[in-house]
């Protein structure tokens, strides 16, 4: 079909009633269209976890000695709630030290854990939860804690003097 | 610090977001839209207050709020390149009773848009009566009737 006078016409910049300027309304479209597909994206990761609670954010490691798993979430945000699970196999029962590393204590704030601790102390580079064990049996603690600053965080968390997991997160302002 | 920080980082993304969505998105509110206003509101606030709900808090954003809108109309007045890249431009739709389809697909209106404001604004019945037809960088319609 052979352009119209008005298809020639369409992009041409008027002058009255008022001023134009149709390239950079067009450039203003291509930009709104690259936008649209932006806000997509962001929605998508949002899904898949990449603003943390989601299948890129949950992680897990395990310390070297095998005797500690944490399953943690890779990607958290400022002042929102972590949750952190800690499966402990004590070696014999009696008591089990769990020990946090301070970069981890100076990031979140723990609200709570389940069960809880006999005692805590600190102690040279971070805190140290003591917790009685029934014997063989394994010991898992839920830990809720808040975000309370930004960026990336690398932290310890360890079974007494053995060594320690090492997690490494991300926060979100 | 945080609350200033909080704000603008607030006040750009929106600003962004809603000049991304197009003029027509908040301009002529449908009872929907009226919904999602509410609703975006009460996720911006929950935002920039965070879990501090001091007055000084509450002023500090305030004053913040203010301080980058007249921030922004002042170097609107000075720069002109720069109100058309955050309000952008007017935009004529109809010429002479003859509609700019290609423009209208582009803007996302259609004719019944057009005339839906020509009968409310200046009680026209079709296309042809109308001279100008112009989508304001608000989003409204504004139209220019030919001489009877």
């Amino acid at each position: 079909m052979p352009p119209t006078r008005q298809d020639n016409d369409t992009w041409r910049n008027r002058t009255h009633p008022i001023e134009e300027d149709m390239q950079f309304q067009r450039g203003t479209w291509r930009a709104e269209r690259i936008g649209w597909v932006v806000l997509w994206l962001i929605v998508l990761l949002a899904l898949l976890g990449l603003f943390s609670e989601g299948p890129l954010s949950m992680a897990s490691v395990e310390s070297p000695a095998g005797d500690l798993r944490i399953t943690y979430g890779r990607f958290e945000r400022n002042g929102a709630p972590a949750e952190l699970k800690l499966a402990v196999e004590p070696r014999r029962a009696g008591e089990v030290a769990i020990r946090i590393s301070a970069p981890v204590m100076e990031a979140f704030t723990i609200e709570s854990v389940t069960p809880k601790p006999r005692t805590e102390r600190g102690i040279a580079g971070g805190v140290e939860l003591l917790f009685p064990v029934a014997a063989g049996g394994p010991l898992t603690v839920h830990m809720t804690m808040r975000a309370r600053s930004v960026g990336v965080v690398t932290g310890e968390i360890g079974i007494g003097e053995n060594r320690p997991a090492r997690l490494s997160q991300f926060i979100y302002p | 610090m945080d609350a200033v920080l909080r704000t603008v980082a607030v006040y750009g993304f929106l600003l962004v977001v809603l000049r991304i969505s197009g003029r027509r998105t908040l301009a002529q509110m449908t009872t929907f839209d009226f919904v999602l206003l509410l609703i975006i509101s009460e996720a911006t606030q929950q935002a920039l207050l965070g879990d501090d709900f001091s007055i000084t808090n509450a002023l500090v954003i305030i004053a913040t709020l203010l301080a980058i809108d007249v921030g922004l109309s002042l170097i609107k007045g000075r720069v002109p390149a720069s109100s058309k890249l955050i309000d952008g431009l007017p935009m004529i739709v109809v010429e002479n009773g003859a509609v700019l389809e290609e423009r209208l697909r582009h803007a996302r209106i259609d004719e019944s848009d057009i005339l839906e404001s020509a009968r409310e604004t200046q009680g026209l019945e079709s296309i042809d009566q109308i001279k100008f037809a112009v989508l304001e960088i608000t989003g409204s319609i504004t139209v220019i009737p030919k001489d009877r």
